[in-house]
């Protein structure tokens, strides 16, 4: 299962990378309104005539960075937080809890929204409002894991030497975290292609960049959509698309999750 | 009994706080955006139904408290909001707690529907493919499930209204009531809302299920391997039984302690699913508010979201020792 999903992730990847050259002499340019598919356009033309395949590669490369950068970036931010808090403990550490807890316990859409609304909504500002708002839960994960390396005797044993603390985290604590990282990061990066998609989808997206979401949200306010049939070639390859990335990454990340529950093993979600 | 009376206040202190944050947050973050309402009443805008001097715009923002300091405002918020007034959203010229009002019994309506009938099917399809782990049937089942969790909504929304809108002709493509509505009873009324429903809140209840259903089926799996259930099966007790008297009453738990979350995802379920309806609850209002820059309107719906995913975490504390009476004499010496 995660190998179907590592192959979907790959060929969006190679899409995404190679194809904007060849797409690019389109991008720009505007032909005749809603054409459907021929030769000239595979995909056809939206209701202002841009051609649908250049956008919908476009958007490949939009949704894959902010998937990339945002997961990454809330990961290790949270990561960073989970390990500090977790080995240090102390009271910045209830105090970084009851914070975790607070992010945890508000509706993330909703304050994306809001947050996109008063960032002014570019590409980048969406990663980081994402970031802002998804770095509680890796935090939460990573600082129960170091809770119980920390009571490894080998940690134990480097402490009592005098090793600093620096040396510790690097090498008796950290390591041991990968899987759990791994499998926090391709979720986080799920989240955050389908936070990107939602919130262009709502008309909340980078105005100026394509992205499988500000296809949707164009498709969905032409009137005629599903009456004329342009719903077929306009709105489906983006939806087909996001729909499949996220489906990728949702079957890598819950094979990795499925190798950390050793009492779900054999009997898992998938092979 | 002491240690439990410290341990609730402690409690309510976490749950307050919780609240004061999003409060200061809600109140901040509208604040911050480019802009301000009287752009959209004045001829920036081409949509802008009036043209305001330098003055009146002055003057306006005078009378909404606009002008006066930041904590000044956050004050005046909470003072405000505790005789439950929500100030006046200036772009529809209502109160906010009027629009509230109004649009929230539709997103009651469809997540409530959604949240009944997504917990009804997943804990049973969980609960049955646990049983089943491994098989193929299993197998399909989770791996259709995996595929609806990674579609969004709005995609399942689009399919729906193609197929049933569009294909077949059989249900309305939007709105909750039909245009201008003029109903010979309170049965006609009924019956319209409902196959309005039926669209939206079938999408929103399938985009829901993946999430009950995979928390069920793990928490069986991992609870298929005690020894209460070994015994229970090797008694030769019918599979129903245990099932329903020896599995559910423990798998359920991690479930219940989940609402919150699921509240929160259902929240944002709702926000896309009545967009692509047309459907005239929260979500619509925060999407129509949003457009507009309508301070007030947003803090209200974000608050109103925000404080149910709180009231449910609250409600699963309180009410867990009834669900799980193991949970509540371990926990309170600890």
């Amino acid at each position: 299962m995660s190998k179907v999903g590592l192959a979907i992730l790959l060929v969006f990847c190679v899409a995404a990378v190679l194809a904007p050259p060849a797409a690019r002499h389109q991008l720009g340019r505007t032909f005749a309104p809603l054409q459907p598919p021929s030769v000239v356009h595979p995909l056809g033309t939206d209701d202002i005539g841009r051609d649908l395949l250049a956008q919908v590669l476009a958007g490949a490369r939009v949704s894959l960075l902010v998937g990339l950068s945002a997961g990454l970036a809330a990961t290790l931010l949270g990561g960073l937080v989970g390990l500090a808090a977790g080995y240090f403990g102390g009271s910045a550490d209830r105090l970084l809890m009851r914070l975790v807890d607070f992010f945890l316990a508000i509706p993330r859409l909703p304050l994306l929204i809001v947050l996109a609304a008063y960032l002014g909504s570019g590409i980048w500002v969406i990663v980081i409002a994402f970031v802002f708002i998804s770095w509680a839960y890796p935090a939460r994960m990573v600082r129960a894991q170091v809770l119980l390396e920390k009571r490894r005797a080998y940690v134990t044993a480097a402490q009592l030497s005098g090793l600093p603390w620096h040396y510790i985290l690097r090498r008796h604590i950290a390591p041991p975290l990968l899987p759990l990282l791994a499998a926090v990061v391709i979720m986080e990066m799920g989240h955050a292609v389908a936070a990107e998609a939602g919130l262009s989808f709502l008309g909340l997206g980078d105005p100026t960049a394509v992205s499988w979401g500000t296809i949707l949200y164009h498709a969905f306010a032409y009137p005629a959509l599903f009456l004329d049939g342009s719903w077929l070639w306009w709105a489906l390859p983006a939806g087909l698309c996001l729909s499949l990335v996220l489906l990728g990454l949702a079957l890598v990340s819950v094979s990795l999750e499925g190798n950390l529950d050793p009492r779900l093993k054999g009997r898992r979600l998938g092979p | 009994m002491k240690l439990r009376v410290g341990k609730i206040v402690l409690k309510a202190g976490q749950y307050l706080a919780v609240i004061l944050i999003i409060l200061a947050f809600n109140f901040l973050l509208p604040r911050l955006m480019p802009g301000d309402p009287t752009d959209f009443l004045t001829g920036t805008d081409v949509d802008a139904p009036y043209v305001m001097d330098s003055q009146t715009r002055a003057r306006l923002l005078e009378y909404y408290g606009l002008d006066k300091p930041l904590p000044v405002q956050f004050l005046h918020y909470l003072g405000h909001l505790a005789r439950g007034d929500l100030s006046y959203s200036i772009y529809y010229k209502t109160p906010v707690s009027r629009l509230l009002a109004q649009r929230l019994p539709w997103t009651l309506l469809l997540a409530g529907t959604a949240f009944a009938l997504s917990t009804l099917l997943g804990v049973l399809l969980g609960a049955f493919s646990a049983f089943r782990a491994g098989s193929r049937l299993d197998r399909t089942l989770t791996g259709v499930l995996l595929g609806i969790r990674a579609t969004p909504e709005y995609l399942m929304g689009m399919l729906a209204i193609l197929a049933f809108g569009v294909a077949l002709r059989v249900l309305p493509l939007g709105g909750a009531t039909s245009p201008f509505p003029r109903y010979s009873s309170s049965f006609a009324a009924a019956a319209d809302i409902l196959r309005h429903l039926i669209l939206p809140a079938a999408v929103l209840t399938i985009a829901q299920v993946a999430d009950v259903f995979l928390t069920m089926r793990n928490t069986m799996v991992s609870i298929l391997g005690e020894p209460y259930l070994l015994l229970a099966e090797a008694k030769a007790l019918p599979l129903r039984r245990r099932i329903f008297s020896y599995g559910m009453r423990n798998a359920i738990l991690p479930l219940y302690s989940r609402m919150g979350i699921r509240v929160g995802l259902l929240a944002t379920g709702a926000i896309f699913v009545e967009n692509v309806f047309n459907y005239p609850g929260l979500g619509r209002l925060a999407y129509e508010a949003t457009m507009v820059h309508d301070y007030p309107t947003l803090q209200g719906m974000f608050l109103v979201t925000a404080l149910a995913i709180v009231g449910a975490n609250l409600l699963v504390d309180a009410t867990y020792r009834l669900i799980d009476p193991r949970a509540g004499a371990a926990g309170e010496e600890a």
